[in-house]
């Protein structure tokens, strides 16, 4: 039997795609390597999932985040039994079976709307979360959108090609008390009141124009009541 | 010119505000104000020794508290905390001419003022085997050196008691059981042994005995026999229970013992007194209080014709009896030093504003019937107003228009509730489950307490929903209530299982009521009531919760398989090798007001706002870094993580305060000894990507995280955050530190700046300061210590401006914060006086002027 | 002295460490006491019994001291390491101390500063806990001031009105005041336009007509005191 199952092989470099305003230094001492084993059900025995193969994901490196995903393509039956659960609204759920160095197996569960992951024609995004020493605590299968779906019907031949992409989360580092610079502030500071003993430096008018304005609309208003004095008394 | 002016004022106006935040944000007491609306009450725990002195009741209780009470009221006189009770028991307590305790492994004498809890002195002793010191109490000088004695005879230290200078312990040979005694003072003290005549089967147990002549008491299958230690040991051929308690009087020894009044059913407890062969009986029935568990004695003291004993219930009460008359003077509920869930109450509406709401709910369309209707109740609302509504006012729990009187429902961890009036301080009732304990496992607490219906709903009670363990079989019980009245139409259920896991709902039934479901160690799902099954299987898709076990967390959701409801596992978290030092969720009723913040260049920057996330904290042993502290933020219904970080070289414990779009969290940094607090805080950016409805499963980007950290010069017992009616006022965080504070810290003063926009006054943002600075000011207890907080309980008032707080511990504090002060309310010493004087002075003037014009206008006209 | 001192006696008994003998030894060996004093503020402000009121908290409540009536106090069984010690009175504030216990049972006692953790502001040891002053809970009330009250925006919005409608009127009635106006507006009107020469001249260095206008304002003096 000529096998159908075409192997889809591409590299997928990811360094933090996750958008971070600060991306403080990662934790991570050592490198490592992860092989993921994943699998999917399609459809369900009386709420237990029934589980295929889906694929492949070895991560080289940790620390860098590099990985390489080898995914199987949907058969027509799959594809079909895709949509069903997208049409009825229910979820989709993968398994991953992570083989840490020197590690024992560990599995994780992620669940999604199957809506969301046809509507989406199998693009989603597998995100792989790293403790501080590199060890994976959790893995989430999502999808990037803006809202989220009740039942959706695609055409079966969009629903035949795995577009993942893999992003390795670390642990960041948590946040010092910022002390040098607050120190590095107060002996600014310090000098400066050594330096000007509390000058103000800002000009006569800017420090009393509050003082300076009233008197001035008083003086402008009584002379010129005083003009009309004068000029009714003339 | 009217324009002007105003806008003159509002500039002033918002200078004068922007002046008060920056200034004073915390809500400040005033002198006079202090116990004007909070109240403290001071507990001790259970009673472990008492004895009579100076006309005080002395005692030391597990807490490690010792304690005089005024015998007469039962009020606190002074109360002295020692050291963590997981350490340093009490292990020694004498009254003499002043108090003496012996604490801790590391034993520490310690003698303290009888008067005023100051310490005379403290001794230290170092040993390891029996060891026997002497030293002179009033001095503190020890007599002589320590004398060691050998025992290879103790085989069984539990089994031993110590009356004076004998020391005494059970030992069994085979089938014959013997007491073995040491006079421990004797120039050569020698083990001396006797065998135990007692025709008792079972194992024989020594418990020590207060007397003149030094003896213990032996216990036998729950009946006791006094042993005498003279030159030689006696037993006394006259049983007893094992709670009798030996009480001095002038004519002799009388042993007093507590008996149940099978006869009497108004009273139900016997005391009974005899002298140690039987004689001289004497047998007072005491009306004891229904509420209560069975009692025991703790100590008793006689004068010339009356005896006062101190009985101690097993749900921890104090009660204090006088005998012959058979009179509880007092009872001190110390089940309340240890309480396990804090929910706060509103009042039902009063009869005169329920009257008015249903004036319009009646749904008849006749003309004629509603007007008379609305005659009859507005006349029944008149007579009320005049006659009824101050008496009802005073007597009754009724609702004030701001929220400010509320119940607060207490459950201790001996299984007694309290409901307890805000205003006053005061137990409104109390309702003591026997048998009922805490959960021991990971999930929810110690015990759940859902609030399923408040009283908002008029006709119906509100309804409140306890479970908790069942102290025999470990199965859960259930206890559904009325937390206004106590009644409880069902008392205690048992449940034949364990619930692993439960969850109130927010659907609600066409009762009001909310349903909750349980979750069984075999994952199958229950709803309570059963009734409301169909409301949960219409929301079942939209149900997800989440468990803790070993070493893991798993998201759940709920479906229908074949019409029954069951969990199917959604994700999971491991944390495998660490150990989970903390969960919080946000809390449940709380409301975001703003959706963003606005920048000083005026573009607002999204919050994000998840209300499914959960934040744990885990600590790790390290090899290198000893410990390291790991916070992920984790959504719930998607089990994605959506931030992760951790401190190396730092300690717990761990306190997660989370809220809105942000988290802190303090421990303690080993590597500069120092307690750190840490504030994230997490946005969208600059889009909104989806303003009506968040949806964990919508995921397009993920959320940047500010993250700043502060050091905490105190140690954090707990923490907490304000909550509001509707999320406008500002937040506070609330800290109970152990020195006995609870200080308040402005959200803003710890929420974290952006690196790159500046932070001003302008921008009404405080400079970043690494060390929190925590003004006395601050201190909402001021100078009231809260000893040993366990926990801080926050509740929304009506009004926008203000919280409910309940510290409790050791003692319980209630008061009411304001964190943004009572901007919606008037000053509690606003001049009204003032301000009719000014209305009335400018009503005069403007008379005055107006006449005084038209004078002036006559004489114009006759110019 | 010692003829009414009551002997007690104390029988420990620690299950745990009844039997093994040589190991807790060790440890007792490497056990230290922290020593010190509590001065109260000054003799007039001392409330009774501030003794009973002041806790030692060593490492915020690891352990515990509490004050003799001379104010020392004495923290026992102290294994070696680091410690923060705070003397607790709800009426007091004092400052914390960080004692450190090496190896040997060496004491060395500093300033307690989180922020900069390297500075050793050595303190002596034994400690010397003085109160820093009495702890202000409260905030003042506002005493009502006649200035303040005075110079409150809605004061000052009705007197100041009520002043130039009632008052100038009634001055410029008084024949004497008006005549002194008139005096005060020739002044004016005859210094107003000067304002600009003199500003002009000042800037331009000369004092020119300056002069003249002091000279006409020295002429008025004179004339009005004849």
């Amino acid at each position: 039997m000529v096998s159908i199952y075409e192997n889809l092989t591409f590299l997928a470099v990811v360094v933090q795609l996750f958008l971070f305003q600060y991306v403080r230094s990662s934790l991570l001492d050592h490198d490592g390597a992860l092989t993921i084993k994943i699998e999917h059900s399609l459809n369900f025995n009386k709420g237990i999932p029934i589980l295929t193969e889906r694929g492949n994901i070895s991560v080289q490196s940790t620390r860098i985040g590099q990985t390489l995903v080898n995914q199987k393509h949907l058969t027509p039956t799959e594809s079909q039994l895709l949509n069903d659960l997208a049409e009825s609204n229910q979820f989709y759920q993968i398994r991953a079976f992570v083989n840490e160095e020197g590690n024992e197996r560990n599995k994780f569960i992620s669940t999604l709307k199957a809506c969301m992951i046809a509507e989406s024609e199998l693009d989603d995004r597998l995100s792989i979360s790293l403790d501080y020493t590199g060890r994976v605590v959790a893995i989430s299968d999502i999808i990037a959108s803006k809202s989220s779906c009740e039942g959706a019907s695609m055409s079966l031949e969009k629903l035949k090609y795995f577009t993942s992409t893999v992003y390795v989360r670390h642990t960041e580092m948590g946040p010092v008390p910022d002390t040098a610079s607050y120190i590095q502030r107060l002996e600014r500071e310090k000098e400066a009141k050594e330096k000007g003993e509390g000058k103000d430096n800002r000009s006569f008018l800017a420090k009393y124009w509050m003082y300076i304005v009233p008197v001035v609309i008083i003086m402008v208003i009584s002379s010129g009541s005083n003009a009309e004095n004068t000029g009714a008394s003339n | 010119m009217d324009g002007i002016l105003f806008h003159v004022s509002s500039k002033l106006l918002i200078l004068l505000l922007s002046i008060s935040y920056f200034t004073q944000e915390i809500s400040c007491l005033y002198e006079d104000q202090a116990g004007k609306v909070d109240w403290k009450i001071s507990f001790i725990g259970k009673v472990k020794y008492a004895d009579f002195g100076n006309n005080k009741l002395l005692v030391a209780t597990e807490e490690n508290v010792i304690a005089a009470l005024n015998t007469k009221t039962g009020d606190l006189l002074w109360r002295q905390v020692m050291e963590n009770e997981a350490e340093q028991q009490i292990q020694f307590f004498n009254v003499n001419k002043d108090v003496t305790t012996v604490s801790g492994d590391q034993t520490v004498v310690s003698y303290w003022s009888i008067n005023n809890k100051e310490l005379i002195h403290v001794i230290p002793i170092e040993g390891s085997h029996i060891e026997i010191t002497s030293f002179y109490l009033e001095t503190g000088e020890i007599k002589g050196i320590p004398k060691k004695i050998n025992t290879p005879w103790l085989k069984d230290a539990f089994k031993c008691a110590s009356s004076k200078q004998y020391f005494a312990c059970v030992q069994k040979n085979g089938e014959i059981e013997q007491i073995r005694y040491i006079n421990l003072i004797a120039e050569n003290s020698e083990v001396l042994s006797k065998p135990i005549e007692f025709s008792e089967t079972g194992e024989a147990e020594i418990l020590s005995f207060e007397h003149e002549i030094p003896s213990v008491l032996l216990v036998k299958n729950n009946v006791a026999k006094i042993v005498h230690f003279k030159n030689d040991v006696e037993i006394l051929a006259k049983t007893f229970l094992p709670n009798v308690v030996n009480v001095k009087n002038d004519v002799g020894n009388q042993l007093y013992q507590l008996e149940i009044n099978v006869n009497n059913p108004e009273k139900l407890l016997k005391v009974k007194g005899q002298d140690k062969d039987g004689n001289n009986q004497v047998s007072v029935d005491v009306e004891y209080p229904k509420g209560l568990g069975a009692p025991y004695i703790l100590a008793g003291q006689c004068r010339t014709n009356n005896c006062d004993l101190l009985l101690s219930s097993i749900d921890h009460a104090l009660l204090f009896v006088r005998i012959p008359e058979g009179k509880i003077l007092w009872t001190r509920e110390e089940a309340l030093s240890d309480i396990v869930a804090v929910e706060f109450f509103e009042l039902p509406v009063s009869e005169l504003d329920a009257s008015i709401e249903n004036e319009f709910k009646t749904s008849s369309q006749d003309i004629l019937s509603m007007f008379i209707n609305r005659i009859l109740t507005q006349s029944k609302q008149l007579t009320k107003v005049f006659i009824g509504s101050q008496l009802m006012m005073n007597s009754m729990l009724v609702r004030d228009d701001f929220g400010l009187h509320k119940i607060i429902v207490v459950v201790t961890r001996i299984g007694k509730i309290f409901a307890i009036d805000t205003l006053s301080g005061q137990t409104v009732w109390s309702y003591r489950l026997p048998h009922v304990v805490p959960f021991d496992n990971r999930n929810g607490g110690d015990v759940m307490l859902f609030v399923q219906r408040t009283a908002r709903y008029s006709p119906f009670p509100a309804q409140c929903t306890l479970l908790a363990k069942d102290d025999t079989t470990g199965n859960t019980v259930m206890f559904q209530f009325d937390p206004i009245t106590g009644l409880s139409s069902r008392g205690v259920v048992k449940l034949d299982r364990k619930v692993k896991q439960a969850m109130l709902l927010p659907y609600e039934d066409k009762n009001h009521l909310k349903p909750f479901i349980t979750i069984y160690e075999d994952h199958s799902v229950k709803v309570h009531p059963e009734e409301s099954t169909v409301i949960v299987k219409k929301h079942v898709s939209s149900i997800y919760l989440y468990m803790v076990d070993e070493d893991a967390i798993n998201g759940y959701s709920l479906q229908l398989i074949d019409d029954r409801l069951q969990t199917f596992r959604h994700w999971n978290f491991l944390f495998r090798g660490s150990k989970l030092a903390g969960i919080s969720t946000r809390p449940s009723g709380e409301r975001v007001h703003s959706q963003g913040r606005v920048l000083p260049d005026r573009s607002v920057y999204y919050k994000y706002v998840n209300p499914n996330m959960i934040a744990v904290a885990t600590i790790s042993e390290d090899p290198v870094n000893k410990q390291v502290l790991s916070i992920y933020l984790i959504d719930g219904i998607t089990g994605m993580v959506i931030y992760a970080l951790a401190h190396k070289r730092a300690r717990g414990p761990v306190n997660l305060v989370h809220s809105e779009n942000w988290l802190v969290y303090t421990f303690f940094n080993e590597r500069y000894r120092r307690r750190e607090l840490a504030a994230l805080e997490l946005y969208e950016g600059h889009v909104q990507s989806n303003s009506t409805f968040f949806s964990s499963y919508a995921m397009s980007q993920l959320p940047q995280v500010q993250a700043q950290s502060y050091i905490l010069p105190a140690v954090p017992l707990k923490v907490t955050v304000t909550l509001t009616e509707r999320g406008i006022t500002n937040k506070c965080l609330l800290v109970a530190l152990n020195t006995g504070a609870v200080v308040e810290i402005p959200w803003a003063l710890i929420q974290p700046r952006f690196a790159d926009i500046p932070c001003g006054p302008e921008e009404s943002c405080y400079p970043y300061m690494p060390e929190i600075p925590l003004h006395p000011e601050a201190t909402i207890n001021y100078n009231q210590t809260l000893s040993k907080v366990k926990g801080i309980s926050v509740a929304p008032a009506r009004l926008e401006s203000t919280s409910h707080i309940l510290v409790h511990g050791l003692d319980m504090f209630y008061t009411r914060v304001a964190p943004s002060k009572t901007f919606d309310v008037l000053k509690e010493d606003f001049d009204y006086k003032l301000i009719i004087l000014v209305l009335i002075g400018l009503i005069a003037a403007s008379y005055v002027s107006k006449t005084l014009a038209s004078r002036k206008a006559i004489k114009q006209a006759w110019k | 002295m010692y003829l009414n001192s009551i002997v007690i006696f104390l029988v420990y008994l620690c299950s745990s460490n009844v039997f093994s003998e040589s190991s807790i030894e060790e440890e007792g060996s490497g056990r230290y006491t922290i020593e010190g004093r509590v001065f109260p503020l000054s003799d007039y402000q001392i409330q009774t019994n501030w003794q009973a009121n002041t806790r030692i908290h060593i490492n915020g409540g690891e352990f515990l001291g509490f004050v003799k009536r001379d104010g020392s106090f004495a923290v026992h069984n102290l294994p070696s390491g680091s410690y923060i010690v705070e003397a607790l009175n709800p009426e007091y504030s004092f400052e914390p101390v960080r004692v450190e216990i090496n190896q040997k049972g060496k004491f060395r006692a500093r300033k307690v500063n989180h922020i900069q953790t390297s500075l050793v502001v050595s303190v002596p040891y034994p400690l010397r806990l003085k109160a820093l002053g009495k702890t202000r809970y409260f905030q003042q009330r506002e005493q009502w001031r006649v200035t303040d009250f005075l110079f409150n925006p809605m004061i000052l919005m009705m007197v100041v009105p009520l002043i130039i409608i009632m008052i100038l009127p009634k001055m410029l009635n008084d024949p004497e005041t008006k005549k002194e106006m008139e005096q005060m507006q020739s002044l004016t009107k005859f210094e107003l336009p000067e304002m600009s020469d003199m500003v002009t001249n000042f800037l331009s260095g000369g004092a020119g007509p300056g002069t003249s206008a002091q000279q006409s304002k020295q002429k008025q003096k004179i004339k009005k005191r004849q």
